[in-house]
């Protein structure tokens, strides 16, 4: 045990009355209230923690002492294992949800053995650390008092199954729906964009048009309720049901859009190699523990990165490609690499009560190093940003850059160009580095091998 | 997929269910409350069949597998 100074609340977790996370000298804390006193105690003394914690089901905790650090409400102060890079649902992929989903369901049976139950199901107590999903609310676990039914049910359908139906039956772009609505995505809402074919599988015609039709009817009706309604048995086949509801649920981006990213480069193998081998050579420089990796496609420079020990964050804008990156990262089993879905034209804002109860992507910076590997003539002549723009957003997510210039003779710039009038006078070399000297030092920069692109390696 | 008799029995017990007493307020979340309650109740009794059946193909399946190794016993 040891002792910590006074706090800093962090805002995201206010609502819960069982306690509140802070920080202090960089640490993150959790602070347990007299009020989730014996639920905490259950949940140790049960053995739940220990056989969650062993399953990798639930983050590890340590228990420091209270005096200095908590209010006068305080029962214990607990310093969670940290996470080092906070994401959420709305910039997950398809199957990222679905495995947050299966990890709640998993949670809460194993609660149910232990005699607790889980009194929430928000996808935002699930983070991805070490490549996998993993519970960090350790205060959501309460004593399960037979005959009581499950009160995270809605929030459930709503977090999750609400959401992966959507992407799975209708469009997966309807995921980004989660970051509208905070609390997850109403049923009726839903339901009605769904398509008929939902309503003939039996999970979502309850889960959803049967529950939201349910809601409707109740809402502002007043009814008599049993003391004790639901068995343990009825609790353990609705719990079966959600998961049979979630496994089978999958998306399958089209062929089509594999094979474009497989042709969707104009290197010759020479200048292919020459590229990795001189990013490789920049990362060693800069010597990163975490890089961002913007417009990562399926995270190729990502696992460059990755693969010298720095956790990356792949992000990419296409739900196909953080959806193939993540896949592979099952598959791998790559511990250090998180996919993400972000538009970096309109990344993640902070929403929630006073636009702080989740951070904007720019709060969760900065990174130590940035990759931006064919991505300027996207964001400069797709989506008309002038140079100075980029330049001081880039300033502000990271120290170090590397950092790929397209120039205009390049066949994937002229490809751009072919739908759009010139505008883009000032899209030179000359220009670009002026723009980005304003913020950076440059370096080094490697004109590719067989390619008139070339790769700047700069430090702010 | 469920059969159609299921599907009937649930859309039975969800018609009975829609015009409760009315004793107390509850808040909007009620609906979800209450389809709780119904659809736990079927789930739960397929979840129980499901189990009961698993057990007995489990004893079945023990009966032909020990007399399976028996033979082998005596062979030895």
């Amino acid at each position: 045990m040891s002792t910590i100074p006074s706090n800093e609340p962090i805002f995201s977790s206010f609502r819960d009355p069982s306690g509140f996370l802070f920080s202090r000298e960089g640490r993150v804390y959790r602070q347990i209230n007299q009020v989730y006193r014996e639920h905490y105690d259950h949940l140790l003394a049960s053995g739940l923690y220990r056989s969650l914690v062993n399953a990798d089901l639930l983050i590890p905790h340590q228990e420091v002492k209270a005096e200095s650090g908590g209010t006068t409400q305080a029962y214990k102060i607990i310093r969670p294992e940290p996470i080092p890079f906070i994401s959420y649902p709305y910039e997950w992929s398809f199957s990222q949800l679905k495995d947050a989903a299966l990890l709640t369901l998993a949670i809460q049976k194993m609660a149910l053995e232990f005699g607790m139950s889980l009194k929430d199901a928000s996808a935002y107590n699930v983070q991805f650390y070490r490549g996998r999903p993993i519970f960090i609310d350790t205060l959501s676990f309460e004593i399960y008092r037979e005959g009581r039914p499950w009160v995270a049910y809605r929030q459930f359908c709503q977090h999750f199954l609400a959401p992966l139906s959507l992407m799975s039956y209708t469009d997966v772009r309807l995921g980004q729906m989660l970051r509208l609505y905070i609390d997850g995505i109403p049923l009726d809402l839903a339901g009605s964009l769904l398509p008929l074919r939902s309503r003939f599988r039996f999970t979502l015609l309850s889960h959803i048009h049967l529950h939201a039709k349910s809601q409707k009817h109740f809402a502002r009706k007043s009814v008599a309720l049993p003391d004790h309604p639901m068995s343990r048995m009825s609790f353990l086949g609705l719990i079966d049901s959600l998961e049979r509801a979630i496994e089978k649920m999958h998306w399958q981006p089209r062929r089509t859009e594999w094979v474009d990213y497989m042709q969707d480069t104009n290197y010759s193998p020479r200048a292919w190699q020459h590229k990795k081998d001189t990013v490789a050579a920049f990362l060693d420089k800069t010597n990163p523990k975490i890089v961002w990796d913007l417009g990562a496609n399926t995270g190729l420079f990502s696992r460059i990165a990755a693969a010298k020990g720095a956790l990356t964050i792949s992000v990419d804008a296409d739900p196909a490609c953080v959806e193939a990156n993540y896949v592979q990262c099952i598959q791998e089993r790559e511990s250090n690499i998180l996919p993400l879905l972000v538009d970096l034209t309109n990344p993640s804002p902070g929403v929630g009560w006073e636009n702080r109860e989740r951070m904007s992507l720019i709060e969760r910076g900065p990174a130590d190093t940035v990759l931006a590997l064919a991505l300027l003539h996207h964001l400069a002549i797709s989506n008309n940003l002038p140079f100075d723009k980029i330049a001081d957003f880039f300033s502000r997510i990271c120290r170090w850059l590397i950092i790929e210039f397209v120039p205009k003779s390049d066949s994937q710039v002229r490809r751009l160009l072919t739908t759009r009038a010139d505008i883009f006078a000032e899209y030179t070399q000359t220009t670009f580095e002026k723009a980005f000297c304003r913020h950076f030092t440059i370096l080094e920069s490697v004109r590719l091998k067989d390619s008139g692109r070339i790769l700047y390696l700069m430090k702010k | 997929m469920p059969s159609r008799i299921e599907l009937l029995f649930f859309l039975l017990v969800l018609s009975l269910a829609l015009s409760p007493p009315a004793y107390a307020y509850l808040d909007p979340g009620s609906g979800s409350y209450i389809f709780q309650l119904l659809l736990a109740t079927l789930v739960g009794l397929l979840f129980a069949l499901r189990m009961f059946w698993g057990r007995i193909k489990l004893f079945v399946k023990k009966i032909f597998s020990g007399s399976a190794s028996d033979e082998h016993d005596t062979k030895q």
